[in-house]
């Protein structure tokens, strides 16, 4: 495994953060992941700017990404994401509590890869972030020169 | 002659009848009377006499027609005021009728405003139960898992069960939050007509139901349905409800029989449900469409009682009534209709 992509988390809640980065840890995929508490902090990630002017500027695997969130939400950083020609090719996972049609029908008319509602019940929910991670993580392949 | 008939004899006819008359009376008795005092003895007085008689008779004529003419007038103007005064109490009337319609109107569109506004702060606020309320149900949920996980030793057993509790309780809230969020959708969602094959969407429900039945038999028997005009996810989902409430039912009898029929009438379809499983006391049968109603216990049959009030809700939006008729431990028939014709929502 020398595919050392990240995976970016973009998720408000501090439980649902420690919480998934529970069941990424279970394919010891939780190292490589980068958490960013709101729609801004991720797009300062995503453009190398503020406090993160100094990563390495490549791109993200997936970013797994909340609907609900301060300051800039999830589908708004999705429109943002959509627009940029630096990043319209990064994979966008929509990782939220529920099915609500008209956010489904938002995010996928958007360019949503992916939209995976949480289970409530936590078995389902580890198993959900698992595959989420390898899939995105490991398996799925993105253009190397964005 | 039509005049005759008329029960006032017309203005002009009234004026020449009695001109007519009274000239000839004048004529016939003026000219006897002179003649009979005049003639023969004097000629030229009699001359004389008759053209002061033509004379007079023109004045008494015109004072005669003068007054006719005024007095006929003089009706023509009151007729023609009342005439007036009915169109203005004709126009006051038309006036108020269109205020009262520009404030009919003003009124649907006040409501319908409202009605939207409240709809959607019904969609916002299932919105925000939906995404907000589910999220501590999964942290819960998780960390009694993580704390299970990471220390299995340092609780006792009885602990154990407790937070086995607290988790089962947690998971049904979360299946109680998102059936009514179910509810609250299949109330607003818009139905999407179309022409369905009610045979073709039981014989589904039923492949559905026979799979979470595997190991169970139960005799099936479907009789021919008509095609009727509906929303076919809803409806599906009317019959998943029904037919899995029969299955269910009847799970402790030896021989499930689940018939399932239609009748019509002059404008209806009767669709009828009808199983020989645990029935209900019919002193209970209003409660049996409410929302999280249940008349058994979770123990004896699972179920939130969600089921039936979202059948109802479906089948009412259809322009269709439900209703059921049963007996404890001898089974129960559930009746819903749909309108043969197309609802004009």
């Amino acid at each position: 495994m020398i595919n050392l992509k990240t995976i970016l988390l973009v998720e408000d809640n501090p439980m649902d953060v420690e919480l998934t980065l529970e069941a990424l840890e279970e394919n010891r995929l939780a190292n490589r992941v980068v958490v960013a508490n709101d729609g801004v902090e991720a797009l300062e990630y995503l453009r190398c700017e503020g406090k993160y002017a100094h990563r390495n500027p490549e791109n993200p695997a997936v970013v797994l990404l909340d609907i609900k969130m301060p300051r800039m939400d999830g589908k708004e950083l999705l429109r943002i994401i959509r627009s940029d020609v630096n990043l319209n090719t990064l994979p966008v996972v929509m990782l939220t509590s529920s099915r609500e049609e008209p956010d489904l029908i938002c995010c996928y008319e958007m360019g949503v890869n992916a939209y995976v509602v949480k289970p409530v019940n936590f078995n389902d929910f580890m198993n959900a972030v698992k595959q989420l991670g390898i899939f995105w993580g490991l398996i799925n392949e993105i253009p190397v020169n964005k | 002659m039509k005049f005759i008939q008329d029960k006032k004899i017309r203005f002009e006819y009234q004026i020449t009848i009695i001109y007519l008359i009274i000239g000839i009376l004048w004529i016939v008795f003026s000219d006897m009377v002179l003649e009979s005092v005049l003639y023969p003895k004097n000629i030229s007085l009699l001359t004389s006499a008759q053209s002061y008689k033509g004379i007079f008779y023109i004045f008494i004529t015109s004072l005669l027609l003068f007054v006719l003419v005024k007095g006929h007038l003089k009706k023509l103007k009151k007729s023609e005021t009342k005439l007036q005064e009915q169109i203005k109490k004709f126009e006051l009337l038309n006036q108020e009728y269109k205020s009262l319609n520009q404030e009919l109107e003003q009124r649907v569109l006040d409501r319908t405003s409202q009605l939207e506004a409240s709809n959607k702060e019904l969609e916002a606020f299932s919105y925000s139960v939906s995404h907000d309320l589910r999220a501590p149900l999964r942290h819960i949920n998780g960390y009694i898992d993580l704390l299970k996980r990471r220390f299995p030793d340092s609780l006792p057993e009885k602990g154990q069960q407790y937070l086995d509790n607290i988790s089962e309780s947690a998971i049904q809230m979360g299946q109680l939050i998102d059936e009514l969020l179910q509810f609250s959708r299949t109330s607003r969602q818009e139905l999407k007509y179309f022409k369905l094959n009610m045979n073709a969407l039981t014989e589904e429900a039923i492949k559905m139901i026979q799979y979470d039945n595997v190991g169970r038999k139960i005799d099936w028997l479907l009789k021919p349905l008509p095609e009727v005009w509906g929303d076919s996810g809803l409806l599906k989902m009317v019959w998943i409800n029904l037919l899995s409430n029969a299955a269910k039912f009847t799970r402790k009898k030896e021989k499930a029989l689940i018939e399932i029929e239609c009748n019509d009438s002059a404008n209806e379809f009767i669709f009828s449900v009808r199983d020989n499983g645990a029935g209900f006391d019919m002193k209970y049968a209003q409660k049996l469409f409410g929302v999280f109603q249940r008349l058994h216990s979770v123990a004896e049959y699972e179920g939130t009682g969600i089921g039936l009030a979202n059948v109802q809700r479906i089948i009412s939006r259809h322009g269709g009534r439900i209703w059921a008729e049963a007996q404890v431990d001898k089974g129960a028939i559930f009746y819903f209709t749909l309108p043969k014709n197309k609802k004009q929502s």
